[in-house]
């Protein structure tokens, strides 16, 4: 596991973030694009991508010890929480049941916003962090000029 | 006397240390039972300062005092980044402060003539 | 993150203090009033600047390596290098500059 160059203080864990935030993003554009669909008769619901995520720790040998250091976030696992289909009158649609009913899928456009605002944010605050870091190194870089 | 030379540079550690914790807390912002950890700044310092060559330096806790949300979660994005400001600027001004002193030393020995 | 790589006391410090530490060059003898030879204390000083151009070097290969966790590591030592340099110089320009008074006082 690279640690890389220690340039910018913290910015392999700040990548961490970004990465994560990334993933978020992705599972809810894909929950947005799967949101206005129906599903057909027979089949299953497709349900909303979650992303799992869990703190990172890095073994690191310090001082002829083997130290747990906090590495950031890493993604655990991106799991499809089923969502139960609303039933929507559309009659004469083509994947309409006996009653005219049309199942759709459940995932709520909304809380899918949200969740894009909050992973958004998240990503520029960790992108915030790195700025910083990076204005650290650049002033310890100053010292002696 | 405390040697400020000394002094500034233990500063510049305990504040690079902290910026990592700081890091890792905005990096958790939505993990689920995370809780924010800090370096309490005065304290890792003093400890820096009297320690043993080859001790351990004062690793960052748990804050206790940060209220948790619904799944578990104390960090607050808001906060951590004013954190991190906070933190470079001590950082940037320790750096400049540093410096001026060997700036200084560079002077007055060149200055003699 | 280790922050305690430097113990307590200034590395710059001992090296600005004109004190011998084992000496690379044997001199004349010690001057029988006391006190050290001054040529070992020359010696003393380039070692000392010597020891602290290593360590400069050293955190610069920590960069490559990982080791060095902190860019300010690096950049501390360097100028702290450089600030025992510029001493020895400008002590080797006044021994100089009195080297050259003397003989002009000989002629």
């Amino acid at each position: 596991m690279g640690e890389g160059l220690g340039l910018i203080p913290a910015v392999s864990i700040s990548t961490t973030g970004l990465d994560a935030q990334t993933r978020r993003m992705e599972a809810t554009a894909q929950n947005i694009a799967n949101a206005n669909t129906t599903v057909r008769p027979g089949e299953v619901a497709v349900g909303r991508q979650e992303v799992i995520l869990a703190a990172k720790f890095a073994s690191v040998m310090r001082n002829q010890t083997i130290e747990k250091v906090p590495a950031g976030v890493e993604i655990r696992n991106v799991v499809e929480t089923p969502r139960d289909p609303k039933k929507v009158f559309r009659p004469g649609h083509p994947d309409a049941d006996a009653e005219g009913f049309v199942r759709m899928s459940g995932i709520d456009p909304l809380e899918e916003m949200v969740e894009m605002m909050n992973a958004t944010r998240a990503y520029e605050a960790n992108l915030s962090a790195i700025r910083a870091g990076r204005t650290m190194a650049q002033k310890a870089l100053e010292i002696g000029k | 006397m405390v040697d400020t030379i000394q002094l500034l540079q233990r500063m510049l550690d305990v504040s690079a240390a902290r910026h990592e914790t700081l890091a890792a807390n905005l990096a958790n912002a939505n993990t689920p039972d995370y809780k924010r950890r800090d370096l309490p700044f005065r304290e890792t310092l003093a400890h820096a300062m009297n320690a043993q060559p080859g001790e351990a330096a004062l690793q960052a806790t748990v804050d206790k005092s940060a209220p948790t949300d619904s799944k578990g979660n104390s960090v607050s994005t808001s906060k951590e980044l004013t954190h991190i400001l906070e933190n470079t600027l001590l950082y940037e001004t320790c750096a400049q402060a540093l410096s001026r002193k060997y700036a200084g030393m560079r002077k007055a020995i060149k200055g003699s003539n | 993150m280790n922050i305690n790589a430097t113990p307590p006391g200034n590395r710059l410090d001992e090296s600005l203090s004109i004190e011998p530490r084992a000496p690379t060059v044997v001199g004349r003898q010690a001057d029988p009033r006391g006190g050290p030879a001054f040529k070992d204390v020359l010696a003393g000083i380039v070692d000392q600047v010597d020891t602290l151009q290593k360590d400069a070097d050293r955190s610069i290969q920590g960069l490559a390596t990982g080791e060095t966790r902190n860019v300010h590591d690096v950049t501390i030592k360097m100028e702290e290098a450089g600030v025992a340099f510029d001493l020895m110089m400008e002590i080797r320009n006044k021994l100089v500059d009195a080297y050259q008074q003397l003989m002009r006082m000989q002629q």
